[in-house]
């Protein structure tokens, strides 16, 4: 189970160049893991100037997954055997998030709440966020606040119903380098408590000369982790193209450091279009209690969830835009994830079973 | 490690001393071509005479879309009694502001400035800025940004102005 | 951590260097400038990446959680 902290909720904070009246867009994401998982998830989301010196920002998102997360058995040597569970399972989220803010002066205040329901999780949020533009405008600092009450149910198991609760804390600092140029450096720090088992997930292990083990999915009861954001735009009007590139370095309590990097290049051709490949590599370390076997003795918390696992990603992916006449824009991207335990940045863990997933998204907008 | 940081940081808040061309000023005598065009120069100060509404403007600003529209109003309705608008484009390529053009078109004159000499000379603060300048070649107005409000009120500012003579 | 607070610290240093005047900005305004993708597409990229991971946390907060299993 993992707590997906921060969707955004809105765009660059710093403006570079100004806002638009507003937009408003329809987006849809297909996924789609080898031999498995399944996500269709439709997303309407728009942006609004109201009276000069409010915006409100929106999107409402349904998330519909089929197929399974495969469930792990492993043995002895350490080589799980991958099964499926048994009927195919069918679980849809909806999500809802708004966000109003004000410019007074040189600041911006703003609110936000997200809304996130499912048959066995239910998520409440808010936040708050404050931003200054400084220097002219070439520089601007954020920060914010996010509280979150999260509630963790499962559809197998009707007794259990658990609290999970989070506070984000964020600073961030952006600033334009040139006519050309510009970066943004964020930071967020993350406190958590409450329930982070996966209830659906256990782990078996059969040893040669023992009786086999039997573990359920137990994590520690919180969480605080430290994530780093850091994000450079460059514009080579030569080529009419921009480089682009994002680092994420994350580090939490559960033992994980992680690095993400994706760099990109978005090339215009002719008037409307413009095509932008991009690279992203991913890499991290296990969580302390993750093992794919339980070890002897038995730890107290165990979990062999893959996504806890030591492992690296490698996902190329290609978005392509259209700009058409009287505000509208159609956009879609492709890309492919390959995440391998021999692709980390040093070593991964032998028994990751290799994610292969295509995605695809397809959106259509109007600016106004 | 603490100290320099402080310091680091302390000192991204000391800007530069910030000048303007501020209204009961004289306007500042520069010369620049016509949008596309590299000659001839054209003078704002061949302009005395008339009341001059001088508006940098460009592509890429989301308050030029209302702005250029209710200046061209403007500049229609008064133009035989001594108004004109020059419009100077910040746009790098002309390309771009023809673009602009063909979607918001204006009939007042309309300038290039792409060495920003006659931005720096206005010492712009803002996109748009809108100065506005008497018969004797002093600025009476300055609009940073546009909205309703600033037509209206460039509007009964305009027809003060056109009143008074030389 | 202070190396982050250092770092930028430094971002913020060269900005005082020389301000990019609100005229110049016609290159920043440009779309492929903007710091994250449109509200749609990043929020779908969030969903791919994000449940696939042990890492989260973007440039926001505020978001809640999931039960992404």
């Amino acid at each position: 189970m993992q707590a997906a902290l921060a969707l955004p909720i809105f765009t660059a904070p710093a403006r570079a160049g100004p806002i638009d009246q507003g937009e408003v867009g329809l987006t849809f994401l297909g996924y789609k893991e080898r031999g498995l998982m399944k996500i269709s998830e439709p997303i309407a989301w728009g942006h609004a100037q109201i009276a000069e010196s409010w915006e409100v920002r929106a999107s409402a998102a349904v998330d519909i997954v089929t197929g399974a997360s495969p469930e792990l058995i492993s043995n002895v040597t350490g080589r799980p055997v991958q099964t499926v569970t048994g009927a195919s399972v069918s679980d849809r989220r909806t999500t809802w998030d708004v966000k109003v803010s004000r410019r007074i002066g040189e600041a911006t205040l703003g609110v936000s709440r997200a809304i996130s329901n499912e048959e066995d999780y239910r998520s409440r949020a808010f936040g708050l966020e404050a931003k200054l533009d400084l220097n002219e405008r070439n520089t601007t600092i954020n920060v914010a606040y996010g509280q979150s009450a999260d509630r963790v149910r499962s559809a197998d198991d009707p007794t259990l119903d658990e609290p999970r609760d989070t506070r984000e804390y964020l600073v961030g600092w952006t600033q334009v380098l040139s006519p050309l140029a510009l970066v943004q450096s964020t930071l967020q720090w993350s406190r958590g408590h409450g329930w982070y088992d996966d209830p659906y997930k256990h782990t078996l292990t059969f040893y040669p000369d023992d009786a086999p083990a039997f573990a359920l999915d137990t994590r520690p009861s919180h969480r605080n982790s430290l994530a780093w954001l850091t994000r450079y735009r460059l514009h080579v009007p030569s080529a009419r193209a921009t480089f682009q590139a994002d680092y994420r370095f994350y580090r939490d309590d559960w033992g994980i450091r992680s690095h993400a990097l994706e760099v990109a290049w978005s090339q215009s051709i002719g008037e409307r279009w413009s095509l932008r490949p991009a690279l992203r590599l991913y890499s991290q370390s296990r969580a302390d209690f993750y093992s794919a076997v339980i070890p002897r003795p038995a730890p107290a918390i165990l979990s062999s969830d893959q996504r806890l696992a030591a492992f690296g990603g490698v996902s190329p992916s290609l978005r392509a835009t259209l700009q058409l006449d009287g505000g509208w824009r159609v956009e879609g991207s492709v890309g492919y994830v390959r995440n391998a335990g021999n692709l980390r940045w040093g070593t991964g863990s032998d028994t990751f079973e290799t994610l292969r997933a295509y995605y695809g998204i397809a959106g259509v907008s109007r600016a106004f | 490690m603490r100290l320099p940081t402080a310091i680091l940081a302390a000192s991204v808040f000391i800007s530069h001393p910030v000048l303007a061309v501020e209204a009961g000023q004289a306007a500042p005598s520069i010369a620049a071509p016509r949008l596309g065009e590299a000659q001839p120069l054209v003078a704002i100060a061949d302009l005395r005479g008339q009341v001059v509404y001088v508006d940098f403007w460009a592509s890429w600003c989301v308050p030029c879309r209302i702005s250029m529209p209710a200046l061209d109003a403007l500049y229609r309705k008064h133009r035989d009694r001594g108004f004109v608008v020059v419009g100077v484009n910040k746009d790098v390529e002309a390309a771009d502001a023809q673009r602009f053009l063909t979607r918001v078109p204006v009939s007042f004159p309309l300038l290039g400035d792409s060495a920003d000499r006659v931005a720096r000379a206005f010492e712009v603060k803002a996109m748009p800025s809108g100065y506005l300048i008497d018969r004797g070649g002093t600025v009476r107005q300055v609009h940073r940004g546009f909205t309703a409000q600033t037509a209206a009120s460039l509007e009964e500012e305009v027809e003060r102005l056109l009143k008074e003579s030389r | 951590m202070t190396r982050a607070l250092a770092a930028i610290s430094i971002v913020a240093l060269l900005g005082a260097c020389a301000p990019v005047a609100p005229y110049q900005r016609g290159y920043l305004a440009r779309p492929d400038m903007a710091l994250e993708a449109s509200a749609g597409t990043a929020k779908a990229l969030e969903k791919t990446y994000g449940s696939k991971e042990a890492a989260s946390g973007s440039a926001t907060v505020g978001g809640g959680g999931c039960g992404c299993n």
